[in-house]
């Protein structure tokens, strides 16, 4: 499992998003640290073929992104989604799964599965619109692992939630590094040191730190300010 | 239509366990009657995948069954009550009763028994079992693939090389003997 | 058989007597076993019990090993056919229903109003190729393996088929509300230029406002589009000045192909917005 960025780039008419950008990922979390507008976002999207790049290219195992292939193995988080207002959660499931290509059975299966993963099955019949900003977000993780993907990316995935409910991500998420590939951005550095394997920093579109961090949260906080001179969140 | 391959594969191990009685082996031949499948075809149709799967899986267990010495037939036994999670020492049961065997509790999918069951089921299950190997083991396999695996009765012949009506006939019979056999207990 | 384990603790029950070699409670037993085959379901599920294995440890990593399975553009089709919301399907059906009532049983005079009727028509297509916009389903969309561009596309082959029907049938039978000519193919293109005229010049507004209005609006402005429209469709008609049908072939055809070409062209531009991102550039 290879994820290769090659000098990626993403222009737009009066801003540079993303500034030829390499990386090679492989099986674990990485985290990306970044202010907003740094362009962690744009970086992702690219990553999940929903923004076509400027420049430069993107394979996993050899394919490239804008093949169904790719989409195939990649599940994705984004920072906002919406849904169709009759959904209910296990409703909004099954529409993704089948969209995502599993046959009925194995959809329902799934959904299922998913569904008590994230602590959502005695809410799964009640419509979307009645859920809490966490719930919301604990179904946007559960449908990204619909397909069962190589590749996770995951946008901001803790916005939202409750400090337990961070906690059980975080485990989750550990579990799901050991048998894919985890990019997950957020801005708030105790997630990154607590699951991150490899931490990633980016700074206008540029990223700045790449390698793993083995010491505390502090000094990750002091790092980070020192490259940015602004404040960061705590959490 | 779509083969729903997590599903196929949960039955093909099925099946290969009850031909092997080791796990691992069940797994590494399911896997490989998956993977010589899909060397030849790329086609996803349930209709094409079934019987080949089978008769490759039963084809090679019978020469894994070959390969290795015969065990003797209580080893195999206890691996087998053992590796099905039977706890040591079960309490002496409750009553049991049919409820023991709704399906609610035994949903087709399932495949660890242990946790949830209930002293009595263990027990009743262990009845069924021990009165299973007493039928030969053609008639066992058949009532696997029918009413276990839920393979089409065609499908079965071409497995088997059995007529239709010889397959109907030893499925009957095979019920027949275990009723007997549970009724004697 | 097995032995009782004499270090464990009976829950709350009468000491056993020693161990005989049977388990006590044995004819109740047999009776239920006896009572679980008695229904399908109960021995179907008695059996499974009798050949369950241990769980298998290596399935999830293999089966991803897979090819995935591959589902032909007709399933994809009837997959999307249930998830067009039953309000479109009712309101087309409804719509048609009505213009073929319009167009069988109204004097010949008043058969053009049914062409009020179509843009609202091309409503619930515009509507429903705009949805995933309108839900912010887009991304999530894109990013499945079929992809929102074969979503939009697969929407609007069902909802074109099920209309390009309703116009097969609905422009001979207008055909007859056209004054005498001296060839019926010229008066079925009247009838063509009638109904498809207010259609297509809906569709191709409309799917430039979704491009551009994004989200509840466009709709409603599409709402109020189709509603100009068709008011336009009307007093075209009903005008003593302009002929209740128009000219002569010639201009018609190059209309009714304009807008043809118009409409395919907007929605060319809409399925090329679904490959990108492109409205939200933060």
């Amino acid at each position: 499992m290879e994820l290769v960025i090659d000098r990626i780039s993403k222009q737009y008419q009066n801003k540079i998003a993303v500034d030829r950008t390499s990386l090679t990922l492989h099986q674990g979390v990485c985290g990306l640290l970044g202010a907003n507008g740094a362009g962690k976002t744009t970086l992702m999207r690219m990553l999940c073929g929903i923004l076509k790049p400027t420049g430069g290219s993107v394979t996993l195992d050899g394919v490239d992104v804008s093949s169904e292939q790719y989409r195939e193995k990649l599940g994705y988080l984004p920072q906002d989604f919406g849904y169709y207002p009759e959904f209910t959660g296990r409703d909004f499931l099954l529409y993704l799964a089948a969209l995502k290509g599993l046959p009925k059975a194995a959809a329902r299966r799934k959904a299922e599965k998913l569904l008590a993963l994230v602590s959502l099955e005695h809410d799964a019949d009640k419509k979307i619109k009645t859920y809490s900003g966490g719930m919301k977000q604990r179904l946007g993780i559960a449908q990204a692992l619909l397909n069962d993907p190589e590749l996770l990316v995951l946008d901001e995935p803790t916005a939202g939630l409750d400090p337990r409910e961070r906690v059980r991500f975080r485990n989750l998420i550990a579990e799901l590094g050991k048998r894919s590939i985890v990019l997950l951005s957020t801005h708030i550095v105790s997630d990154i040191v607590h699951i991150a394997d490899t931490v990633l920093i980016m700074k206008e579109g540029q990223i700045c730190f790449s390698g793993k961090w083995e010491k505390g949260e502090e000094e990750l906080e002091a790092f980070y300010l020192e490259l940015f001179g602004e404040e960061t969140e705590h959490a | 239509m779509t083969a729903d391959l997590e599903e196929q594969y949960y039955k093909i191990y099925r099946y290969c366990y009850f031909r092997l009685h080791d796990r691992q082996t069940a797994e590494d031949i399911t896997q490989e009657a998956f993977l010589r499948y899909f060397e030849q075809e790329q086609s996803q149709a349930v209709e094409r995948i079934l019987p080949w799967l089978y008769t490759v899986a039963r084809n090679l267990c019978m020469d894994e069954f070959r390969r290795q010495k015969l065990r003797p037939l209580e080893e195999a036994k206890e691996r087998f009550l053992t590796e099905t999670g039977v706890p040591a020492g079960a309490f002496p049961p409750a009553e049991a009763s049919a409820e023991d065997f709704s399906p609610k509790r035994f949903p087709p999918e399932r495949f660890s028994s242990g946790s949830a069951e209930t002293e009595s089921a263990i027990v009743a299950r262990l009845d069924l079992q021990n009165a299973l190997a007493k039928l030969p083991s053609d008639e066992q396999e058949l009532l696997l693939l029918r009413y276990v695996n839920e393979v089409p009765v065609h499908i079965i012949c071409r497995i088997t090389g059995l007529s239709r009506f010889a397959v109907y006939r030893r499925l009957r019979h095979a019920l027949k003997q275990l009723r007997l056999l549970l009724g004697k207990e | 058989m097995k032995k009782r384990n004499t270090g464990k603790k009976c829950r709350a029950r009468a000491p056993h007597p020693p161990f005989s070699g049977r388990l006590a409670g044995k004819g109740k037993r047999r009776a239920a076993l006896t009572a679980a085959f008695a229904g399908k379901e109960t021995r179907r599920a008695a059996l499974t019990a009798a050949f369950a294995p241990p769980p298998p440890l290596e399935a999830d990593a293999f089966l991803r090993t897979l090819p995935r399975p591959e589902i032909s553009h007709f399933s994809f089709l009837l997959l999307q056919a249930g998830y067009i919301r039953k309000w479109i399907w009712a309101a087309s059906a409804a719509l048609f229903l009505a213009a073929l009532y319009l167009a069988c049983l109204l004097p010949a005079d008043d058969v053009w109003s049914l062409s009020t009727l179509l843009p609202f028509l091309a409503l619930t297509a515009v509507a429903e190729s705009a949805r995933s916009g309108v839900y912010e389903m887009e991304e999530l969309e894109m990013v499945s393996r079929f992809s929102l561009k074969n979503i939009v596309l697969a929407r609007m082959e069902l909802l074109g088929l099920f209309h390009g029907l309703a116009f097969l049938i609905l422009i001979p039978l207008a055909a007859r509300g056209v004054p005498e000519t001296a060839l019926h193919a010229e008066a079925l293109l009247q009838s063509a230029a009638c109904l498809l005229i207010p259609y297509l010049s809906t569709c191709a507004f409309g799917l430039w406002i979704t491009r551009k209005l994004r989200g509840k609006e466009g709709l409603y402005a599409c709402l109020g589009e189709s509603v100009l429209t068709a008011a336009a469709a009307f007093s075209w008609h009903t005008s003593p000045v302009s002929p209740a049908y128009c000219g002569g072939t010639g201009p018609l055809l190059l209309i009714l192909t304009g807008l043809t070409a118009l409409t395919v062209l907007e929605y060319r531009k809409n399925l090329k917005e679904t490959e990108e991102l492109t409205w939200n550039l933060s």
